[in-house]
């Protein structure tokens, strides 16, 4: 028998299994698969396996353990195979197994396009004569070179654009791939690709078409003088795309027409003291909002936006963490409760501004207090039992909520609640006890499994 | 001939709109045999609300004095029921409204009807009647049928039938109400939160964000998109809890329903079974997920298995 205690109490791994057997619990024994072995394991996997619809639940699963995974790609059953293959969850080597003596093509497809299979994989399953999985391939981030080339002498264009958003090609593939169809889609994809070669970027910088500029504008091997020119082009989209990559706005644009522009200026982390001051006054609140949210934004400037007409604004200054105290208590009393819950998720509030907030009605204010850190304890036991599920629940997402407090959630009618619970370091383990025997299946699964790696680390 | 009674419903002098709908559906249910609509409302003055009552189709609005300014459940049943009894209708249709959870399942004990609640569909199967309700937290939808009963009271999903106009010329009667010892007093009343300027319940169209997001300044960014694009944002269960978007904009099981919407962008969303009862019915779902296996293209209408940002960008270059 394994023997990994519960780091703080007397119950064991053991007597989970127990009841798991006891009560035929698929969810309990699959949340145990991972730390048991030999004839434990079994006794799980029986009662995983004594209903066929368990199994294919478990194989679509986001949360199933690897090694049930593992244990699932030997079984006979097509359907389970199918969800198995499908899952995003399932890694690398499930997938190698999976392929081992199977030659349903389906499969071998559905590995094609999935996000875990490793190069070799991909190279082990290439079938030039099928277009489906041809195109997988092409579309795998993970394809790795060598393969791309044997692709690309009868590759479609939509393949050669797959190819063309693929890390591994390099800068002869893209060239080849540039001249392949003259398609301005595929060699927009190319001109935003890191390898993509000098000369097919500069190519893209001067051509007449605004994607294909813009795309180039993205580039990350642009220089600042490079990205400074297209400042001045005739298109916002890629004035936008350049100055997305630049880390600072210069003067020349602050004047621009396109509100796109003086959108994007407002978020640089440098920022002239007229352009801000000028930005703040802009006409077009998106403008206002997101330079209310830049922490580069000066007192005044905050001070300003704290009273402006729109309660996104405002928000933003509440939510900067340049603002000063003396505004943040300010904006603690806006008469927009959106305000004021921003004010409320800060994790540098003291006493006052918390007791500000205390008895406001507002759900967002509540929540926004509940996951603060900040808040005292008095007060999360307070909204812990708030009728508003959702309020609730925030409790249980902040990490400094006490045991004392979390036991409030214990019997929250609301099972996500119970089961965002599970997963707080804070809570006893004596309670996590008490929630493997819940109602509903997900509270189950998180209980033991957070028991299972309390008591492995 | 058989008749459908409707049960109209104002607060503070205002008719409730799912009134409307629920004349739409017994109208709607009238087309379908030969049966008569009555529309009945209680209020402090019902004669103010006849004119918005008299839908193509409504046959008689009944008028009742109300003896409180305010909802009165005692009031509600007890006059309720004494009507009826008097008119023996075969279906009674109220909003599934607050006003009604707190008289109709005790109206319906009273005078032994047939009960189904939160109804979005009615309809009559060789002259049996049909509702459709939902089971199982929207996992499931239900067909109750009423038999033995003659008289069967439905509350109706609001945003379920499109509410009527007011171009009918029906008779008018009015009743008089029930005098009662009611149990409970008024007090205050406070006007729910309006969760700013917007409703998403009736929201036509809708881009909503899910944990693709990754972070707060990226939420604003799906705004401004959202903006551009003249839809309403909204947003996954997630979201809200990190305090991103207020808890108005959430749509599911613990947020709201998006009723009204016809077309719903789903950016970034797996797709909950929570998240999805409260959008699974629109029409037009288009969802972009880099999984494609998402639950969300189950119920999808058109898929895109693409970055959100990607597609973001995309389509700020269009609209913009």
């Amino acid at each position: 028998m394994s023997a990994i205690m519960m780091a703080h109490s007397d119950h064991s791994i053991n007597e989970l299994l127990d009841q798991a057997r006891i009560n035929q619990d698929p969810y309990r024994a699959a949340a145990l698969h991972p730390w048991l072995d030999g004839s434990q394991r079994a006794i799980c996997e029986k009662i995983i396996f004594a209903h066929r619809r368990q199994p294919r639940l478990f194989a679509q699963a986001s949360y199933t353990p690897v090694s049930l995974l593992q244990r699932l790609a030997r079984e006979k059953d097509q359907i389970t195979l199918n969800k198995l293959v499908k899952n995003t969850a399932t890694p690398t080597k499930v997938l190698k197994q999976l392929l081992q003596g199977d030659d349903d093509r389906q499969r071998q497809d559905a590995v094609a396009a999935h996000p875990n299979a490793s190069a070799a994989l991909l190279d082990s399953i290439e079938d030039q004569e099928s277009s489906v999985r041809r195109e997988a391939i092409c579309y795998n981030q993970n394809t790795g070179l060598m393969q791309m080339y044997r692709l690309l002498e009868r590759a479609s264009l939509h393949e050669c654009k797959g190819m063309a958003q693929n890390p591994h090609a390099d800068s002869t593939l893209l060239r080849q791939l540039w001249t392949a169809f003259g398609d301005q889609y595929l060699r927009a994809e190319i001109a935003s690709h890191s390898n993509c070669p000098t000369e097919l970027l500069s190519a893209a910088l001067n051509s007449e078409s605004t994607l294909l500029r813009r795309k180039a504008a993205g580039n990350a091997n642009l220089s600042d003088s490079q990205l400074v020119d297209l400042l001045t082009d005739s298109n916002a989209q890629v004035r936008v795309a350049s100055l997305r990559r630049l880390e600072h706005a210069t003067l020349s644009l602050i004047d621009d027409p396109a509100r796109r522009v003086r959108r994007e200026m407002a978020r640089k982390s440098v920022l002239d003291s007229q352009l801000i001051k000028n930005l703040a006054d802009d006409e077009d609140h998106w403008v206002r909002r997101w330079v209310a949210r830049n922490s580069v934004a000066p007192e005044s400037v905050l001070r300003k936006l704290a009273k402006d007409e729109q309660t996104e604004v405002r928000r933003g200054v509440a939510r900067n963490s340049s603002t000063p105290v003396d505004l943040i208590i300010e904006l603690a009393s806006d008469a927009e409760s959106w305000v004021r819950a921003a004010v409320a998720i800060r994790s540098d509030l003291d006493e006052e501004i918390i007791q500000q907030l205390h008895d406001d009605e507002s759900v967002d204010v509540l929540a926004g207090l509940g996951r603060n850190p900040a808040s005292p304890q008095a007060l999360l036991a307070h909204i812990a039992v708030h009728p508003d599920r959702d309020v609730r629940r925030s409790v249980a997402l902040n990490p400094r909520a006490s045991s004392e407090v979390l036991e409030r959630l214990l019997e929250d009618p609301y099972p996500i609640n119970r089961a965002t619970l599970c997963r707080h370091p804070a809570l006893g383990e004596d309670e996590l006890w008490q929630l493997t025997d819940d109602a509903q299946e997900q509270v189950r699964f998180s209980a033991v499994q957070q028991l299972c790696s309390r008591g492995a680390s | 001939m058989a008749e459908i009674l409707v049960i109209a419903e104002q607060r503070r002098g205002d008719l409730i709109a799912a009134s409307l709908e629920c004349i739409a559906a017994a109208v709607e249910l009238k087309q379908q045999g030969d049966r008569s609509v009555a529309v009945c409302i209680l209020a402090p003055s019902p004669q103010d609300y006849v004119e918005q009552l008299s839908a193509a189709g409504v046959d008689e609005i009944i008028t009742i004095e109300a003896a409180q300014a305010e909802f009165q459940s005692d009031e509600f049943s007890a006059t309720l029921l004494s009507l009826i009894e008097q008119r023996r209708p075969e279906l009674v249709l109220t909003a599934h409204s607050i006003d009604a959870w707190g008289y109709a399942p005790a109206l319906a004990i009273q005078g032994g009807f047939g009960y189904a609640s939160d109804v979005f569909a009615i309809r009559y199967e060789n002259n049996e009647l049909i509702a459709t309700r939902a089971g199982y937290a929207e996992k499931v939808h239900v067909e109750v049928d009423f038999p033995g009963r003659t008289t069967v009271l439905l509350t109706v999903r609001g945003n379920t039938f499109k509410p009527v106009e007011a171009n009918g010329s029906p008779q008018l009667s009015s009743f008089e109400t029930k005098a009662i010892s009611a149990r409970s007093t008024h007090e205050e009343y406070i006007e729910p939160e309006s969760g700013g300027e917007v409703d998403i319940t009736q929201a036509e169209y809708m881009l909503s964000i899910g944990r693709g997001i990754s972070e707060e300044d990226n939420v604003e960014e799906f705004a401004e998109l959202a903006e551009s694009m003249e839809f309403t944002l909204g947003c996954s269960r997630p979201i809200a809890d990190n305090g991103w978007l207020p808890k108005y904009r959430q749509v599911g099981q613990s947020g709201k329903t998006v009723s009204n919407c016809s077309v719903y962008l789903a950016l970034g969303i797996s797709g909950s079974v929570q998240h999805m009862a409260g959008m699974k019915h629109v029409p037009n779902i288009i969802a972009v997920n880099t999984d494609p296996e998402a639950s969300i293209f189950n119920i999808a209408r058109y898929g895109v298995v693409a970055d959100i940002f990607d597609i973001a960008e995309e389509l700020r270059n269009h609209f913009e």
